[in-house]
């Protein structure tokens, strides 16, 4: 090929070493072509391309090589590089092998001993351009999905919208994209939404990554509220970190939930209406029997006054008695009272009202609810915490919780044995929470299904007996209030449901202030609960009126009473406690320091074995079930004191 | 016969229901022997003769249905009453499962009706009665 190139320029001709260097080096195919289309010469790269030989190259035409659709564009490009006009095209060239390339050439003309040349250099773009067009269409895929994607997107660069999807327009009631890009996002948010809403996004910022899952409800073109779920997450964006956010309509949703919550309640209702229509039989049926039978005392009354004509002593006997009817008739309208009044805050209308509520206090009606459904099978054994802050929720709302978690705690455990089927309940409070754990001695829930125990419709009761909802439906009310709910459980075991609630801060503070003055100190009161929390709380209220002593059994107590000896007025005790019971601990100080255990005030959590029941019904002192009035507390140990107070006073006058 | 040759048990575990039972049938002279469960009252009913016993349906413990067929096979002449505070077809479930129930009453109880139908039950007769 080097032998049949015609002569060239004496400066040039010395470099030709170097010359064919370059060419048969270079990473690109060159070639010179003669006006009429035939190959004068072709590097390495541009016979390898061709798939020809050298020898080959020159007996043939460029134009054989291009796909005949092409010929024009080359035949073009021959003519205007022969016009002296450098030109680049893309050609698609099919080799010997049949392969087709898409080359891209650039070409000169060149004038060699007084001949018109072309010389091109060919690149073979074919992967660029086919990567190209991959990409391509993936971004407009992507684009496309974006447009197109069921959920909102808006990209707030700089607090302006840069980028929203159709969805979100839609959402929002809008006609088109530009009526959102270049607005801040808080023009379409509800106000009460935009600080929550503005801290997320300063803190994404701040602290990049993303945000989880919030709900909070944007504001429609005409004014209406659209419920939505949102995350967002910090993404660069030419060079610059923006907020991309993702937000759902869960309006529908929402609406949904609702009527789960609705269908929830109505077929607890229909579990527990039985079981209330008993509740209220019950006493119904003494209190009437009662008022038979005072009407047949006034009349046996009336007779003997007819007779004996003064009021004796039979009189006053039957007197008395009608006095005991009178009270066991108020007793049972009492127990109707409370009945009705649970019936009534758990079936109220009014769903979304919200009101400062006590834990306890509405765990108990839950229990009196389910009370019927609950004691054919089990027993139930309370902890309650004492002096809980108070939370803010709707009350029938967590009554449904509760009495769905009390029936299904039931529903576990098999046959009617009350000595093993119990139904613990505890309430306490940690950090800024409250919770509630209702743990049964159920047969458990197997691990593979645990997971799935809070979707809805999930049941594991045969049809009929449960709806499927109600842990679901649990679960969201709790979500609404910022709680949770958390489930343990091991198979053969029993299962342990827990609530947790935020406690209402603001109701807290106000009760802490509405605190009345302490009187001046007054006596030294020992307190033994084995519970640290309920310990706190009874000595945190005691203090304003007392000195007060803290022990957490029966044994540190002990050791009070002998390190402080002659110097403790009352005592207030637990009496289900780990190794010295209240009960083990009246019969120490009985012996050891004979008269104070008259000053031992109980607290029960209202179930003890048979032996305490019967040690209570032997002594005279008080005894207070929780959860309890923290008021009577006080008047009962003000009284203990006062009492101990005055023999002190009289031993020392006299 | 009259009322004091009678013993009635009561199987109730409500505290002022029992007092209103010992109050309207200890006072017509009946002997009245007062259980708080089924397990309680098949430990009664194996120490004293009972006539009749008036049992609530539902009760902690043993209840009637776990009670019945303990009665059925071991005193099938004793005569039964159930209190409910249920409604529905509860005597013919009963006679489905072969229980002879004698009657049913539903809460709220008129004691003055259970009262009547003990009698005709044991055949009492109010002319034999002792004056008041």
């Amino acid at each position: 090929m080097k032998k049949q190139l015609p002569p060239l320029e004496n400066d040039w001709r010395l470099s030709e070493g170097v010359f064919h260097t370059l060419t048969e080096e270079a990473n690109d195919a060159i070639f010179l072509i003669k006006s009429d289309g035939v190959f004068l010469y072709g590097n390495r790269q541009a016979v390898a391309l061709l798939g020809i030989s050298k020898e080959e190259l020159v007996k043939r035409n460029y134009t054989e090589f291009v796909l005949p659709e092409d010929h024009k564009l080359a035949a073009s490009q021959i003519k205007l590089v022969m016009e002296g006009k450098p030109n680049n095209t893309e050609i698609r060239v099919r080799t010997n092998n049949g392969e087709i390339f898409l080359i891209h050439f650039s070409s000169v003309k060149i004038v060699v001993d007084g001949q018109e040349i072309l010389m091109t250099i060919g690149k073979d773009i074919t992967v660029r351009k086919a990567a190209e067009a991959v990409l391509r269409n993936s971004e407009e895929n992507l684009r496309g999905i974006i447009r197109e994607m069921p959920d909102g997107i808006l990209v707030v660069d700089s607090g302006k919208i840069s980028f929203a999807n159709l969805s979100i327009v839609r959402t929002l009631g809008l006609s088109a994209v530009e009526e959102l890009v270049g607005r801040s996002p808080f023009d379409f948010i509800q106000p009460e939404y935009r600080t929550l809403v503005s801290e997320r996004i300063a803190r994404l910022i701040k602290e990049g990554g993303s945000n989880p899952n919030i709900r909070f409800k944007l504001q429609r073109q005409d004014g209406n509220p659209v419920d939505v779920e949102s995350r967002s997450i910090l993404v660069q964006f030419d060079g610059k970190p923006v907020v991309l956010a993702i937000m759902k309509d869960i309006t529908l949703r929402n609406q949904m939930e609702h009527q789960a919550t609705l269908n929830d309640k109505l077929a607890t209702v229909g579990t527990l209406a039985a079981g209330v229509a008993h509740e209220v039989n019950n006493p119904l049926s003494y209190v009437l029997a009662n008022l038979v039978f005072i009407n047949e005392q006034i009349e046996d009354v009336k007779r003997h006054l007819q007779m004996n004509g003064t009021f004796d002593e039979t009189c006053q006997k039957t007197f008395a008695e009608m006095k005991g009817e009178l009270a066991d008739i108020t007793k049972g309208g009492e127990k109707i009272r409370d009945i009705v009044k649970g019936l009534k805050a758990f079936v109220r209308t009014n769903e979304d009202e919200v009101e400062s509520i006590d834990l306890n206090q509405t765990v108990e009606a839950a229990i009196n609810m389910s009370f019927h459904v609950v004691k054919q099978k089990a027993r139930i054994e309370k902890d309650f915490a004492v002096d809980l802050p108070r939370l803010k929720a709707n009350s029938g709302k967590l009554q449904q919780v509760f009495i769905n978690l009390l029936i299904n705690a039931s529903q576990a455990m098999a046959g009617n044995n009350r000595d093993k089927n119990k139904i613990s309940i505890r309430t306490g409070r940690y950090d800024g929470m409250v919770f509630v754990e209702f743990k049964d001695t159920g047969v458990g829930i197997p691990e593979n299904i645990l997971p799935r125990i809070f979707d809805p419709f999930f049941t594991t009761k045969p049809i009929g007996v449960g709806t499927g909802l109600g842990l679901s439906v649990c679960n969201e009310i709790l979500r609404h209030y910022g709680g949770t709910l958390e489930v343990q459980s091991t198979l053969g075991q029993g299962s342990t449901f827990t609530v947790n609630l935020h406690i209402d801060r603001a109701n807290e503070d106000a009760a802490a202030n509405s605190v009345p003055p302490a009187e001046k100190m007054r006596g030294r009161v020992l307190v033994v609960d084995d519970e640290p929390s309920n310990l706190d709380a009874l000595c945190r209220l005691l203090k304003k009126y007392d000195t007060v002593l803290s022990a957490l059994s029966g044994l540190d107590a002990m050791g009070i009473i002998e390190r402080e000896v002659g110097h403790i007025e009352a005592i207030l005790s637990d009496i289900n406690m780990p190794d010295m019971n209240g009960m083990d601990l009246y019969k120490n100080v009985a012996r050891k320091f004979p008269g104070l255990e008259k000053r031992i005030i109980f607290i029960t959590g209202g179930v003890f074995s048979e032996e305490i029941k019967d040690f209570l019904k032997t002594i005279p002192n008080a005894c207070l079930e929780k959860p309890f009035n923290f008021e009577e507390v006080r008047q009962i140990i003000a009284g203990v004191v006062d009492e101990s107070l005055k023999n002190q006073d009289g031993k020392n006058a006299g | 016969m009259k009322c004091s040759d009678f013993t009635i048990m009561f199987a109730e575990d409500d505290p002022l229901s029992q007092k209103v039972y010992e109050r309207a049938f200890v006072k017509d002279g009946y002997k009245v022997v007062m259980v708080e469960h089924g397990a309680r009252a098949l430990a009664e009913l194996r120490e004293q003769k009972v006539d009749l016993l008036v049992t609530d349906l539902q009760m902690p413990g043993m209840n009637t249905l776990e009670l019945f067929p303990i009665l059925k096979n071991d005193y099938p002449r004793l005569p039964v009453i159930v209190v409910t505070g249920h409604y529905g077809n509860l005597m013919e479930d009963f006679k489905a499962k072969g229980f002879d129930i004698k009657a049913i009453f539903n809460k709220p109880l008129v004691v003055s009706e259970l009262k009547e139908k003990i009698k005709k039950i044991l055949k009492i007769d109010d002319m034999d009665e002792p004056k008041k």
